[in-house]
């Protein structure tokens, strides 16, 4: 009785410890195959022509060489994509805010990507419509972070605080508050072939305040300081910083 | 596995063989619990509870957001929060002191109400019930939900004039708060209170402000009569020669279809009203068109609050409009001075009729214990 007790007991206990080990395998954390995923971190690399943005005490020149401070400087980078050779999309359907003076906002984490090799990252610059005109939304979009117009419900998509010397040599206020669902601006890049194979990659973007205000629209302070985009007299000024949202961010480099 | 198991459980020697059993149940409940990317969270104590929203039948069925259903603990902590100063910058101003229950929600009889830097606003209070059935909010509609608006006057420096990461910081270190959001919105106890959950609290207490239990709604339903007088000024009311009210403040339900127009307050606008939010030319100097229901209360009128009786908006509607360009095509044919003294007393003894007393009383929309 005792031997086939004991048989059985250490039978029964091979079998518990079959099934836990299968039981542990199943129900454990199940991460993405690296044979077939990779993640990803995007790096926002936010400069004036290569210069640190150093707020409250940074001084820039725009490509009048009116001198200009950062304050404040933060931006929503939303439903990024990286694409394929053959155009084909994977989406990261998802809304960022970046804000200069939290460093850690300024890289992207995807976890998992297909393995294969991309040829463009895709992002837009500010909300899409869809999410736009609700305020009650968490996250990135929770109106504590001061990107709400509350007043006419919709996210400010990139906002510059800080000032600028005038003609006279004296500080005055400049405040760019760019948004509106016009102003959704797509950008398309060229990632030199990212070819993801199971390890952790990371892609350097630069996105060059330089460049916003100068190119193909050059941005003079002295006429363009206080801009809202909600008001008939911003519209101007909307229009021409749309138009140079693409040309400031470009590829750097992947690791 | 299991005859065998059950084979050996011999009667004289059962307990062995339990305990090997119970120690593998129990080893698997421990990793069953401790498995690494377990989505179970802790479990969660309250399960809010649907809020019986009561529709009067004169009002039509209500679409309520799926994100922000109304629950009993939600309507509760909007209730709460809406007569809670805790969310001006110097906790002297809440909701209700510009909106009074009293006055159908309006800031009584004042023109421009006051901030906390005793700074006046431009536009008159809006009052504040039948909310759900309105597409937008503010006098322009720039708010575009119920939700969306609950900002606007917190963060107005000639309102409340509040920073939303301090309206954060003081919700979640109160003694009482963070316990009944988390009982709204079913949080886990590490959860924080956050802006989007006082919108939606203040929001789903705003949708229970509903008025439909005036004398008018009496008389359709066959349980009042109106006087010879309020007969006469309903008639007026639906006279496209005379009163022409009914073209914009629709008949019964909510008075209002809530269109933007320009009904000739000023020949060239003061206030741009819904230009400001759609920079359409033709919006200049349109503002939402207000529900009659308890207008008898919500004095002085007009977006400006220009005008402090009824009498002196009718007097407007009878000779006074302006035509600018847009002139809302109702009144662009209206011909002057078509109402006499008695017809306009006759309007506003019916007018008189939408007043919902039932409603100014009603405990459930009062300052919390």
């Amino acid at each position: 009785m005792n031997s086939i007790f004991l048989q059985n007991t250490r039978f029964s206990i091979a079998l518990y410890l079959l099934f836990t080990i299968v039981f542990i395998g199943l129900a454990g954390c199940k991460k993405e195959d690296t044979a077939t995923h990779s993640p990803v971190l995007v790096h926002f690399q936010t400069t004036v022509r290569g210069a640190e943005i150093l707020p409250g005490t940074g001084e820039y020149q725009n490509s009048f060489g009116q001198t200009f401070r950062f304050d404040m400087l933060k931006y929503y980078i939303s439903n990024c994509a990286l694409i394929d050779a053959n155009g084909e999309a994977f989406e990261l359907a998802n809304h960022h805010l970046i804000d200069i003076e939290e460093p850690s906002t300024a890289t992207l984490a995807f976890d998992s990507i297909p393995n294969k090799s991309y040829t463009h990252f895709r992002f837009f610059v500010g909300i899409d419509p869809q999410h736009n005109h609700d305020g009650d939304q968490e996250g990135a979009l929770d109106p504590v972070h001061g990107m709400l117009w509350s007043w006419n419900t919709g996210y400010i998509f990139y906002k510059h605080e800080g000032s600028y010397l005038n003609a006279a040599g004296e500080w005055k206020q400049l405040l760019f508050h760019y948004g509106t669902d016009e102003a959704y601006t797509e950008v398309i890049i060229p990632v030199d072939g990212i070819d993801l194979n199971g390890k952790e990659r990371s892609v350097f973007l630069n996105f060059d305040i330089g460049k916003l205000y100068d190119e193909p629209n050059a941005i003079d302070f002295f006429v363009d300081n206080a801009r809202q985009s909600v008001s008939a007299t911003d519209r101007d000024w909307l229009a021409k910083q749309k138009e140079n949202v693409p040309n400031a961010f470009s590829f750097d480099r992947f690791e | 596995m299991c005859p065998m198991h059950l084979a050996s459980i011999d009667s004289s020697k059962p307990l062995p063989g339990l305990y090997t059993h119970l120690f593998w149940l129990l080893l698997w409940g421990v990793i069953w619990n401790g498995t690494g990317c377990k989505q179970a969270k802790d479990p969660i104590p309250y399960k809010a509870q649907p809020y019986p929203l009561a529709i009067p039948a004169s009002l039509p069925d209500m679409d309520i957001p799926e994100d922000n259903p109304l629950t009993v603990e939600g309507v509760a902590l909007g209730r709460r929060l809406f007569y809670d100063p805790i969310l001006s910058a110097d906790s002297t101003q809440s909701c209700a002191s510009c909106h009074r229950q009293a006055f159908a929600f309006v800031d009584s009889s004042l023109q421009l109400s006051t901030g906390i830097d005793q700074v006046q606003g431009t536009r008159n209070a809006m009052p504040l019930f039948n909310l759900a059935w309105q597409g937008s909010f503010f006098w322009d509609g720039g708010a575009s939900n119920l939700e969306s608006q609950v900002v606007g006057p917190i963060t107005n420096p000639v309102e409340m004039h509040e920073d939303l990461p301090n309206v954060v910081v003081k919700l979640n270190r109160h003694p009482e708060y963070p316990n009944l959001f988390r009982q709204a919105f079913e949080l886990d106890a590490e959860e924080a209170v956050t802006i989007p959950m006082l919108m939606k609290a203040i929001a789903q207490f705003e949708r229970t402000l509903l008025s439909g239990d005036s004398k008018y709604d009496h008389w359709k339903q066959g349980q009042a009569s109106l006087t010879d007088q309020e007969l006469r000024g309903l008639a007026l009311y639906q006279d496209f020669e005379k009163g022409d009210c009914s073209h914009c403040h629709v008949l019964g339900s909510t008075f209002s279809d809530f269109a933007f127009r320009n009904t000739g307050l000023d020949s060239i606008p003061v206030d741009e009203g819904r230009y400001r939010i759609t920079l359409n030319p033709a919006d200049l100097g349109k503002f939402k068109t207000p529900s009659l229901r308890n207008i008898a209360l919500t004095a002085p009128y007009m977006h400006d609050g220009r005008f402090q009786t009824l009498e002196e908006v009718l007097e407007f509607y009878n000779t006074g409009f302006h035509h600018p360009s847009n002139l809302d095509a109702n009144l662009e044919h209206a011909i002057k001075g078509r109402l006499t003294v008695q017809d306009k007393e006759d309007l506003i003894a019916f007018l008189h009729t939408l007043t919902d007393f039932n409603f100014i009383q009603n405990p459930d929309f009062s300052k919390p214990d």
